[in-house]
């Protein structure tokens, strides 16, 4: 399973951790709601990591690495910056590369825990 | 009517629970039968391990016109793994599905009553999904009488029991002239070319 690169620059502190809703949920006349869990277990998503001024090699490895994973076609191994735990995660979208100024690079992504 | 533990009755009347009724399905392909789950982890029950797979079931109507409900269920096909195996099985026709519903906390419980038996009525398949029309057999689509009275027509499936044929050829037109075991040819020589007997 590939393992998500390590870059020259540390992660942004500022990220959204949340788990996946999978209630079901009845609201009845009385205003109560009767509710349950879908599955045993609620996957953890992260949104908004960010690492900014990523230099050149970072960008190559990057994109070597979402050429590996298929961008979010497979699983990968992603160290979480928060908790410092491997988690085996999928990218929610295709994360986004943009260039801040020629030779650095900004990159933004969501992943969801499998 | 259905009996439940009554554990299981007070954890069904909870207008909350942290505890989820997981669907599990029982799919018996020729070989094997497999043990799927709609869930995010494995889970054991009755002895067997069903594995996290996505399906979804969609109950049919039921009418007052007589017709036979039937149960729509859909398996993913993105990795194409049950297609390989249905291709490989006539398209699983008359192969059994079995359809639990289960309390996780409570999975030594007896469901048995819950639990639906049904048959693979026909089955499609596109990119994302195997679609399974499940039901139970229509008694009124029965052949009756069960065996028909063909002249130069055999009644039996080419290397089946009744047929006794065992060996390495692989085709058979299932008339006299091309049968690979006469003694037990499965039509009746003895009735008439032409037309209709009654006998």
């Amino acid at each position: 399973m590939a393992t998500f690169p390590t870059f020259s620059r540390t992660v942004e502190w500022e990220m959204e951790e949340s788990i996946e809703d999978s209630s079901v949920k009845s609201t009845l006349e009385s205003g109560h709601i009767h509710s349950r869990p879908k599955f045993t277990r609620d996957r953890k998503l992260w949104n908004g990591v960010t690492y900014k001024n990523l230099n050149a090699t970072d960008r190559t490895a990057f994109l070597s690495f979402l050429v590996e994973v298929r961008g979010t076609s497979t699983t990968f191994t992603w160290n979480c910056p928060i908790d410092s735990t491997n988690y085996v995660v999928r990218f929610l979208q295709i994360p986004s590369l943009s260039r801040l100024i020629p030779g650095y690079y900004q990159l933004s992504f969501g992943v969801m825990e499998e | 009517m259905k009996t439940l533990s009554a554990a299981s009755i007070v954890e069904k009347n909870r207008l909350s629970s942290p505890y989820p009724w997981l669907i599990l399905l029982d799919i018996a392909f020729p070989n094997n039968t497999t043990y799927l789950v709609r869930n995010t982890d494995i889970v054991s029950f009755k002895g067997n391990d069903y594995t996290p797979f996505p399906f979804e079931i969609e109950f049919g109507k039921e009418t007052s016109a007589g017709d036979i409900p039937t149960v729509t269920l859909r398996v993913s096909n993105v990795t194409r793994v049950i297609q390989n195996i249905i291709e490989l099985s006539d398209g699983l026709i008359d192969f059994d599905v079995i359809i639990h519903i289960v309390n996780h906390h409570y999975l030594s419980d007896d469901y048995s009553d819950l639990d639906l038996h049904l048959t693979v009525m026909s089955c499609t398949c596109d990119e994302s999904w195997v679609t399974f029309n499940l039901g139970l057999e229509n008694p009124l689509q029965k052949r009756f009488p069960k065996l028909r009275y063909f002249r130069d027509y055999c009644n039996w499936k080419f290397k089946s029991i009744e047929c006794g044929y065992g060996g390495s050829i692989e085709i058979c037109k299932r008339n006299f002239s091309d049968c690979k075991n006469p003694k037990r040819f499965g039509g009746f020589k003895g009735l008439a070319a032409t037309n209709i007997r009654y006998v």
